[in-house]
């Protein structure tokens, strides 16, 4: 671009770029109108100063900051203790649910039932069963634990999801694959673990990142139950100061973390695309 | 005793008989080529051959061993009878040299200083070896095919089944991969070929075998069948073909 040795425009190039740039001064003005308007048009709104002493008190976000950081880390802690679980359960699933051999026939109707029955359920009400009900068979510290239970209830709903993510990966490797490392003598579990799988995982990966994403977020519905976490202390401080602002101080944690995940997420997506065409 | 004896076999998919009863014999280091229309039966064939596709009926008796019995494990058959796709099918994920070792080490369980050396022993001999580290996405079809036999070589098969493997290649590129299969033929390899190049089969052939509509019609030497077939079908194809040329 802007070289000197490159050959001038032809008149189609020179036609193309003027396009472009139109399109580009277009976008650019279109954009400044509609922000400006939101800018100027939502403070004329009558009840916008009781909502922006509610909600966008800046005092009451930089007092509440920290403890909603601290609350945060939990979320952060349950996060990581689900996620690994959720992807080996999901694939446990999976593979129970593929399974051909008349021997094993009650661990596919298991795996079918379970991802039935979790994708059925909405999670807040997996939540609510699985966390009350189980510590409520008089179970003992720290096995009656929200956390623990809570956790369960998230990480079977997820691993439904998961392993139906699975098979479709796994079915969309082409036979061609199966026929090749057979003919090689692979066994059927040899070829599921040096040649399908590893296609389907990468296949895959975009979506997993979704799912992660959804469920950075959704462990927040464990505060229903009873762990404090950054939901529940965001409750707390509402009450605490009669205010709102806390519950923007946990959406501005929330948005940390998942806004760069989803352009991770975006990014992969492209890649795995453009290999496809290549 | 033949290398493999093929008895009455039968494959049907469905009420589709694509294999009717189909016997022939092929000697050690013979090249036999499997010659006939698309749908004719020469893919289901060798899929049979190998044990890929269940058979009906039949026998299939590797140095006078039935592996067609049923409980019959194909993975023995398969480590014994390598086999080469249309569509090459390397595994996408892996660079060239896995491609080449991944069965040795976990089939043959050699350790992966001797698979590499064997790999790389083929990838010389096909003249690929600074393609060892390329992943096969990046590689010409032709490339591609000669890396999928030297895959099927490396487990040191007793015999190569080639499935029309020059057919999804651009014509330049159909040579050097008919080059590879002479070259293994001159080694003394067993191999059974499903072709639509009927120069090479004529030349390069110690049987040639017509199929059509799943029936295989007529088995001679190349000479024969290209020059003096007995039966109608195979004149008709034949002449079909070799006018189109």
């Amino acid at each position: 671009m802007g070289n000197k040795d490159q050959p001038p425009l032809t008149r189609r190039a020179a036609y193309e770029a003027g396009l472009r740039k139109r399109g580009i001064n277009i976008a650019l003005f279109s954009s400044a109108v509609f922000f400006l308007a939101v800018y100027f048009l939502i403070p004329l709104a009558p009840g916008w100063p009781a909502v922006k002493q509610s909600f966008f008190n800046w005092d009451i976000l930089q007092t509440s900051f920290p403890k909603l950081l601290s609350a945060f880390k939990l979320d952060l802690l349950l996060f990581a203790l689900c996620a690994p679980l959720i992807l080996i359960l999901g694939l446990v699933v999976a593979l129970m649910r593929n399974i051909t051999s008349p021997s094993l026939f009650p661990l596919k109707i298991v795996a079918i039932v379970f991802i039935d029955l979790f994708r059925a359920v909405p999670v807040i009400l997996t939540i609510y069963i699985i966390g009350f009900g189980i510590p409520g068979l008089g179970l003992f510290p720290p096995y009656n634990s929200p956390y623990l239970w809570g956790s369960l209830a998230l990480i079977l709903t997820y691993a439904a999801y998961m392993a139906e993510v699975y098979r479709s990966g796994i079915e969309s490797i082409h036979k061609s694959q199966v026929s090749a490392a057979q003919s090689l003598g692979f066994s059927k579990w040899q070829t599921l673990r040096y040649i399908i799988l590893p296609q389907t995982v990468s296949r895959i990966m975009p979506t997993i990142m979704n799912f992660m994403i959804s469920l950075q977020k959704d462990v927040a519905l464990l505060s229903f139950i009873g762990p404090i976490e950054v939901l529940r202390q965001a409750n707390v401080l509402k009450s605490l100061y009669g205010n709102f602002t806390p519950y923007i101080g946990a959406a501005i944690l929330f948005l940390c973390i998942t806004i760069p995940a989803t352009r991770l997420a975006d990014y992969m997506i492209a890649k795995e695309q453009k290999r496809k065409d290549a | 005793m033949s290398k493999l004896v093929v008895k009455n076999l039968r494959k049907s998919f469905g009420h589709n008989e694509v294999c009717k009863n189909i016997s022939f014999e092929v000697q050690k280091s013979e090249l036999l080529c499997l010659i006939g229309g698309s749908g004719s039966g020469k893919s289901t064939l060798l899929r049979c051959l190998n044990l890929l596709e269940h058979i009906d009926d039949g026998e299939i008796l590797l140095d006078g061993e039935d592996v067609s019995i049923p409980g019959f494990d194909p993975e023995l058959l398969r480590r014994r009878m390598g086999m080469v796709f249309q569509s090459y099918n390397l595994f996408p994920h892996m660079s060239v040299l896995q491609n080449l070792t991944l069965a040795q080490t976990k089939i043959k369980k050699l350790s992966a200083q001797t698979a590499q050396d064997k790999a790389m022993a083929l990838l010389e001999q096909f003249g690929l070896e600074e393609k060892a580290h390329t992943y096969p996405d990046k590689l010409s079809g032709g490339q591609q095919q000669r890396i999928a036999i030297a895959r099927a070589l490396a487990m040191d098969p007793e015999i190569l089944l080639l499935d029309e493997v020059t057919s999804a290649l651009d014509p330049e590129l159909v040579g050097e991969v008919l080059q590879v299969i002479k070259s293994l033929k001159k080694q003394g390899m067993t191999m059974i070929l499903a072709t639509h190049e009927m120069g090479f089969a004529r030349s390069a052939a110690d049987q040639v075998a017509f199929l059509y509509g799943g029936e295989l019609v007529e088995i001679a030497p190349p000479e024969k069948i290209f020059t003096n077939p007995e039966n109608a079908k195979t004149r008709q194809f034949l002449s079909r073909v070799l006018d189109a040329n």
